[in-house]
């Protein structure tokens, strides 16, 4: 009786809110970054946030686990189907509007001050025809140049320096995917006829034309000998990385590991300028979303940690810790001037508000990027589509989707 | 490792959703109540595999129930699901027993689907609880250099395992066609099937070693260190091994031959890894034996050039009847027993003349060396009765009471 008595009164001197909660997070990373590194590059990560956190929350017990995003919605549906479902998830922008659609999350309810601590344009994007919000966007990865300085002692500024430098020796890497060129298709004017076309509009004439150029300058830069498109942005990140190539389109999200393996020899820059306009790169964010399967405490716990991930301090320290993304909280001050990547990754951001009243039709890993790729972008560069039938196929994919 | 510890003891916080609480309890009781009606063979008429449905199926329409009440059931039928697929694995024994031997069905079935359903539910339930790739990330530690993960280490057994259960039925079909083709015989397909199946694993494990990223100096470094094992703990071991290697190649002892092993005949059934198993006729026995013995001692066999044995009956028959008579007799009877053979045909010898009668021999031909005691005995049965019908007298040493005079009874 003795014994039962001071097990019941130990448990009662438990304060409820003080038991140990597991939070079961899902992260969607890209194809084919499922490994050692990602996992290490998370978990460095995620343990800076966590170590704050669990000052306020030492009752936090948090289960990680690691999708490609091409699973993830498959994984997610088979997990919630047994109820198991994870309580946070974090994955892309586009992804997380992806599995709000298929009732795999719960719509974030927005208070007040998560909607002072995040950028507007970035809430936006995550904002369904509904009115609902997909998720919370905790950071920004801009799309920047990334290059050897020991083979190029400045970046290309312009299009036709990258082109010149190709001419001259260097080797350029791109990336074969539309979602990945966009910044040549606002560097060449071209992001008028898309985003007509993105609201079901006609282009003009005008419009239509600035297309066909773009197109034209892609198929012509194939033709560069030091200039090549690969299948995809990891094979150009890993061309940098063990010396193959000497100039790439990159996001800052491959900036730790360009780092680990260049040293100093990595150079970063903002995407080279067209002629008259600048280019339109397509920034990724990093998104938490909610599970649907939480009990009452995991979702009191997974709000409380969203709603302390875009606290101005800790947005501030993350990217001054990591130098590889940028705050979404407006409040935070970027210091431009410590660091040249973080000053590029800023004119990013100013950069790519150009495409973001199309970027929601553009989704990775959607049926309609798809198509615009095996359809338009392949055949183009490979020089078996004309310039102007790219045009109109591509305008008709894009407002058949719509 | 630790972090592995911490992942798995971590999928106990999904208890704390009250509904996976729920539903787990309710397995527990279902699980425990299907136990108890199977100890009590209830529903009675239902034969066993049957009577193991009965406990999935009810979890199953719990699940329904709690969906259409409105609460979430998806893991009880999960988990139903796979104690279904489970129960169904006892239901297809009868329809394998129809095209397999017994044994061949229950070997299947302890070795490789039942292990490799196991695997598939762990990996469905891993699944569901986190995600497996993930897990399989987990270092447990370093060797040679290269850090070994959850992953390469469950791949390298899950393969090894198959490599060792699942190369057989390959093997055996490979040594089939190879004897279609080539025209083999028996026990050369068994030894070819038995050396595909040691070529695959040998590979299979190499190659293993090589996706754990192994580079060739460690492997050179663990067969130095099992050179020194081999020197000391395990020399017997790879001796038998290498001598079952070296007798298969030899053709000296194959599955199917006929050996004779302390006097008896015995056949061979399985040329094993350290031992040969073979069978004795007389009375049923399986004897397991070193491959070293065959290797280092003198064996007899019937069937290294053909599976012929002179087999021999001796009789002892009384002086008066003609040898040619006696021995024409003898031949004739051995013709009239089925399993002695016509070519070369049987031949009687009178070997000597004893005090109490003149011995004959009778030799014949047959083709199944394990039947040799069974033929002899019809072959002297047959002597008997004509031997009876004949008229010719077996004589046989009487004892005596010292006057001459055979104990009354006596012929």
């Amino acid at each position: 009786m003795l014994l039962v008595g001071l097990g019941l009164g130990g448990c009662a001197g438990l304060r409820r809110d003080r038991l140990p909660v597991s939070l079961y997070v899902a992260v969607g990373v890209p194809e084919g970054r499922v490994n050692n590194a990602t996992v290490t590059i998370f978990r460095s990560r995620f343990s800076q946030l966590l170590i704050d956190f669990r000052r306020l929350h030492p009752n936090l017990l948090l289960q990680p686990s690691l999708y490609s995003e091409a699973q993830l919605i498959q994984q997610l549906r088979d997990r919630d189907d047994a109820d198991l479902g994870p309580d946070l998830i974090i994955t892309s922008g586009a992804q997380a509007n992806a599995l709000l659609r298929e009732g795999l999350v719960d719509p974030l309810p927005l208070d007040t001050e998560l909607r002072a601590n995040v950028a507007p344009a970035l809430l936006q994007r995550l904002r369904d025809s509904r009115g609902r919000h997909a998720g919370l966007p905790m950071l920004q990865f801009p799309q920047l140049a990334c290059y050897d300085r020991t083979r190029l002692a400045t970046a290309p500024a312009s299009l036709d320096a990258l082109l010149a430098a190709a001419a001259a020796g260097s080797r350029v890497g791109l990336p074969l995917q539309l979602r990945n060129l966009l910044w040549t298709m606002g560097a060449l004017g071209a992001t008028p006829a898309l985003e007509a076309a993105s609201q079901g509009r006609e282009p003009t004439p005008a419009q239509r034309q600035a297309m066909v150029a773009w197109a034209r300058w892609l198929q012509e830069a194939n033709i560069q000998r030091s200039l090549s498109f690969y299948a995809s942005q990891d094979t150009v990140v890993d061309g940098l990385a063990n010396g193959s190539l000497d100039w790439i389109s990159c996001h800052s999200i491959d900036l730790l590991d360009l780092r680990r393996r260049l040293g100093q020899r990595l150079g970063v820059a903002s995407l080279p300028s067209g002629p008259q306009h600048p280019p339109s790169p397509a920034n990724e964010m990093r998104v938490m979303s909610l599970g649907r399967d939480s009990s009452r405490a995991q979702r009191t716990m997974a709000l409380a940690l969203a709603h302390f991930s875009i606290q101005p301090l800790v947005q501030r320290s993350l990217t001054l810790e990591t130098l590889s993304f940028l705050p979404v909280n407006p409040r935070v001050t970027v210091p431009v001037q410590s660091s040249t990547a973080l000053a590029a990754m800023v004119q990013a951001e100013r950069q790519a508000l150009v495409l973001h009243k199309i970027r929601t039709s553009l989704q990775d890993g959607s049926q309609e990027l798809r198509r615009l790729n095996e359809e338009v972008i392949v055949p183009l560069v490979f020089d078996s589509l004309a310039p102007e039938e790219a045009t109109r196929r591509l305008l008709t994919i894009i407002r058949s989707h719509r | 490792m630790n972090q592995l510890l911490l992942k798995v003891l971590g999928w106990l916080g999904y208890l704390e959703r009250g509904p996976v609480l729920l539903q787990v309890l309710l397995l527990l009781a279902l699980l425990t109540a299907s136990r108890v009606l199977q100890l009590r063979q209830l529903p009675r008429g239902l034969v066993p595999p049957l009577q193991a449905l009965i406990g999935p199926l009810a979890a199953l329409l719990v699940a329904g129930l709690l969906g259409l009440l409105g609460h979430p059931g998806g893991l009880l039928r999960l988990l139903a699901q796979l104690w279904l697929g489970w129960s169904l694995l006892g239901l297809i024994e009868g329809p394998l027993r129809r095209w397999l031997p017994a044994a061949r069905v229950h070997q299947l079935q302890s070795r490789l689907l039942r292990p490799l359903y196991l695997v598939a539910a762990g990996l469905t339930l891993v699944n569901r609880l986190g995600n497996a790739r993930d897990l399989a990330l987990i270092p447990l530690g370093r060797l040679f250099n290269v850090t070994v993960t959850l992953g390469t280490v469950t791949t390298s057994l899950l393969v090894s395992y198959l490599l060792l259960v699942g190369s057989g039925p390959p093997a055996a079909g490979l040594a089939w066609l190879a004897q279609r083709g080539l025209g083999i015989s028996n026990g050369s397909r068994k030894a070819l099937e038995l050396l595909l199946s040691y070529s695959v694993v040998g590979i299979g494990i190499t190659a293993l070693c090589f996706h754990l990223g192994l580079s060739s100096t460690a492997l050179l470094t663990i067969a130095g260190g099992l050179s020194v094992g081999l020197g000391f703990g395990i020399k017997e071991v790879f001796s038998n091994f290498v001598s079952g290697l070296w007798l298969l190649f030899e053709g000296s002892v194959r599955p199917g031959e006929v050996l004779m092993i302390d006097g008896d005949p015995c056949e061979v059934r399985r040329l094993g890894l350290r031992a040969t198993l073979l069978w004795r006729n007389r009375d049923n026995a399986e004897l397991l034996i070193p491959n070293q013995r065959f290797f280092t001692e003198q064996a007899t066999t019937y069937t290294a050039s053909d599976r012929m044995r002179r087999s021999e009956v001796t009789v002892g028959v009384a002086h008066q009847h003609d040898p040619g008579l006696v021995i024409a007799l003898l031949e004739a009877s051995a013709r009239t027993v089925p399993g002695v053979e016509a070519e070369p045909p049987p031949c009687g010898l009178l070997l000597s003349y004893d005090a109490f009668a003149m011995t004959y021999s009778l030799r014949f031909w047959i083709t199944n060396p394990l039947q040799n005691v069974g033929i002899c005995s019809a072959v002297n049965q047959a002597i008997w009765h004509t031997f009876q019908r004949e008229g010719i007298e077996i004589p046989m040493p009487w004892p005596t009471d010292g006057s001459g005079t055979p104990p009354a009874g006596g012929t």
